[in-house]
C-alpha cells in the first residue's frame, strides 16, 4: 500500500504487507512485548487456531522476522517463538508508518 | 514501547497470574498459621513451616499445571527487572515488617511499661504484617484481589484486637476466602484451558 509523503518526511508509506494482515499484526504484536512465547501462549492470547498461527509463523520465519525453536520439555513437544532483530525492526517501522498514517487527535 | 504495546504487555503479564495457584498458596499459608495459632499455640515454631515449604515448589506447580494450559513465556528484560526490583524490595520490607512485629510484640510482653496502644494492637498483629504481604504479592503480579484479601486481613485484625481474641482467627477467615477463590479459579482455568499440543 503507497500513499502520499506525510509531513514527517517519509518518502512514501509501504506498509509491511507482511505485518499488516490482521492475524500476523496479532501475533508479532504479542511476540513484540516479550522475548519468548510459546505456540500454547499464542494461541490463549489471540485465540487463533493451530493452523493458523503455524502458517501465520512460517510466512514470517520465512521472512526472516520470527525465530522458530522446536524443543521437547517434559516428553511434550514446544514450539516458541521469538522475533528476530529485523522482525523487531520491521515492527517499529509499521507501527511508525501508522502513526503517521493516523496521527492521535486527528478526527 | 509505548501505547497499547504498553497495555498489552501488561494484560499479558497479568493474565499469566489467572490459574488461582498463588491464592491456593496465600490461602493454604494462612489456613496453615490461623489453625496453629487457635489450636495449638504450643507449637506456633511450626507456623512457618508450611509457607516455606511451599514457595520453592510453587514454580515447579505452575509450570506443571499452567504451562501446558496457559502457555510458556519468556518476559522481556524490562519486565523481567521490574520483577527483580520489586521481589527484592518485598523482602525487603518483610523483613522490615517482620522485625518491626518482633520488636512490638517484645514490647508488649515486656510488661506494664508497654503503651496501650501496642497492646491493645499485639492480637490483630500478625493479620496487619500479612495484610502488608498481600498488598505487596497484588502490587507485584497486578491483581486488584489481593488488595482485597488485604483489606479482609485488616477488618480482622482490627476486631480481633478490639475483641482480643486470638490472632488467628483472622487468618482463617482470610485463608478460607482467598483458598476458596483460588480454588474456583483453578478449576475453571483448567476446565477452560485443556491440555494444547504445540504443532
Amino acid at each position: 500500500m503507497t500513499v502520499a509523503p506525510h509531513e514527517s518526511g517519509s518518502s512514501s508509506f509501504d506498509l509491511d504487507r507482511l505485518i499488516h494482515e490482521p492475524a500476523r499484526l496479532v501475533l508479532v504484536s504479542n511476540l513484540f512485548v516479550v522475548d519468548e512465547a510459546d505456540f500454547v501462549f499464542l494461541s490463549r492470547q489471540t485465540g487463533l487456531t493451530a493452523g493458523n498461527i503455524s502458517s501465520h509463523m512460517a510466512r514470517l520465519e520465512d521472512a526472516g522476522y520470527v525465530a522458530i525453536d522446536k524443543t521437547i520439555v517434559g516428553k511434550r513437544p514446544r514450539t516458541t517463538y521469538s522475533l528476530t532483530d529485523d522482525g523487531r525492526n520491521a515492527f517499529v517501522r509499521y507501527r511508525r508508518q501508522v502513526t503517521d498514517l493516523f496521527p492521535v487527535g486527528d478526527p | 514501547m509505548q501505547g497499547n504495546l504498553v497495555d498489552l504487555e501488561r494484560a499479558t503479564y497479568r493474565a499469566s497470574y489467572l490459574d488461582g495457584i498463588i491464592d491456593l498458596f496465600v490461602g493454604g499459608s494462612l489456613l496453615w498459621i490461623g489453625a496453629i495459632w487457635v489450636w495449638a499455640p504450643d507449637l506456633g515454631g511450626l507456623a512457618g513451616i508450611l509457607p516455606a515449604v511451599m514457595s520453592p515448589m510453587l514454580v515447579p506447580v505452575r509450570k506443571q499445571i499452567v504451562e501446558p494450559r496457559g502457555g510458556f513465556v519468556k518476559w522481556g528484560e524490562s519486565r523481567r527487572n521490574w520483577e527483580r526490583r520489586n521481589l527484592n524490595a518485598m523482602v525487603v520490607i518483610g523483613i522490615a515488617i517482620l522485625l518491626l512485629g518482633i520488636g512490638t510484640y517484645a514490647a508488649v510482653s515486656a510488661g506494664p511499661s508497654t503503651t496501650d496502644f501496642l497492646a491493645l494492637i499485639s492480637p490483630g498483629l500478625i493479620a496487619f504484617i500479612l495484610a502488608a504481604m498481600s498488598i505487596g504479592i497484588g502490587f507485584l503480579i497486578g491483581h486488584w484481589r489481593f488488595f482485597a484479601y488485604a483489606a479482609v486481613l485488616v477488618v480482622g485484625g482490627i476486631l480481633t484486637s478490639a475483641a482480643d481474641a486470638s490472632p488467628g482467627w483472622p487468618l482463617l477467615a482470610a485463608g478460607l476466602l482467598v483458598a476458596g477463590l483460588g480454588g474456583v479459579m483453578l478449576v475453571r482455568f483448567i476446565r477452560s484451558n485443556p491440555v494444547v499440543e504445540s504443532p
